[in-house]
């Protein structure tokens, strides 16, 4: 075979193919487009996340936690019921391993 | 519309505009991934979609650089490394593959398809793009993303084989 042979027959353009659906079936596949109301949504929120962390009373729900979690410290019942939490799960672990 | 048109409105998020763009393109991106695949339409046609898909979510990355088909190409040619990878379907760089003797005259009667079949991924996508895609060298290895001089080995290699394969059927 000659070399302009070869180049004319290179040259030979791909077969044209038909759609039949090729493109219905990369529409499918696509994901769907981002609403632009989600967009909104998002702002919105965010928006209200920050108002409420600016006018949230930081300070007394500070107060009242610390107030519950030394009153739960210093609870002889609180303490109970840790342990029989762990003794519990102490023994539930056991059982598992039969 | 025209193409460009068609990108910037499909890069706003326009799906119908999208659709035109895979209808202008999918025969040629199919064809180039049937001479990838050596034929097979169904491997082909899923990369093609894969491809489509990628550039659809990579659409606002494209500013305009080189031709919207070639970006594609180049989407796809991606594609089809990893595929050959994950199935080691092939070696992708220079096979050792030639048309000895026997073999030769096994494939007299081959076509150019099929004798395309005998040569590496690289050789059978360079050849494609440079003949019978029309791309220049340059933008063909920019495509495929090699040194010019390497596209330049794998499409004198190609048509050496092509060439050894061919010769005797013509």
């Amino acid at each position: 075979m000659t070399e302009d042979k070869l180049d004319a027959l290179l040259r030979t353009p791909l077969p044209p193919l038909d759609d039949s659906g090729f493109t219905t079936s990369v529409m499918v596949r696509m994901a769907p487009a981002t609403h632009p109301l989600a967009a909104l949504e998002i702002a919105l929120l965010a928006i209200s996340a920050v108002l409420a962390l600016m006018f949230l009373p930081v300070r007394a729900v500070t107060e009242v936690a610390v107030h519950v979690s030394s009153q739960l410290a210093n609870s002889t019942g609180a303490a109970m019921a840790c342990l029989a939490i762990v003794v519990t799960l102490y023994f539930l672990r056991d059982l598992e391993t039969y | 519309m025209s193409e460009e048109g068609l990108v910037r409105q499909a890069a706003r998020g326009d799906r119908a505009a999208f659709a035109g763009l895979v209808r202008q393109h999918q025969s040629r991106l199919r064809g180039f991934l049937r001479r990838l695949t050596k034929g097979d339409q169904a491997l082909a046609d899923d990369l093609a979609q894969e491809s489509f898909l990628e550039a659809w979510r990579k659409l606002a990355q494209f500013r305009g650089q080189g031709s919207f088909a070639g970006w594609l190409l180049r989407i796809a040619w991606s594609r089809y490394l990893m595929q050959a990878r994950r199935r080691k379907l092939e070696p992708l760089e220079e096979t050792d593959e030639r048309a000895g003797p026997e073999e030769m005259s096994v494939d007299m009667r081959l076509d150019l398809e099929s004798a395309m079949r005998k040569l590496s991924a690289g050789e059978r996508a360079g050849l494609t793009l440079c003949y019978a895609l029309g791309y220049s060298n340059e933008d063909a290895a920019a495509i495929l993303d090699l040194p010019p001089g390497t596209l330049k080995s794998h499409i004198a290699r190609g048509r050496a084989k092509l060439k050894a394969l061919l010769g005797d059927a013509a």
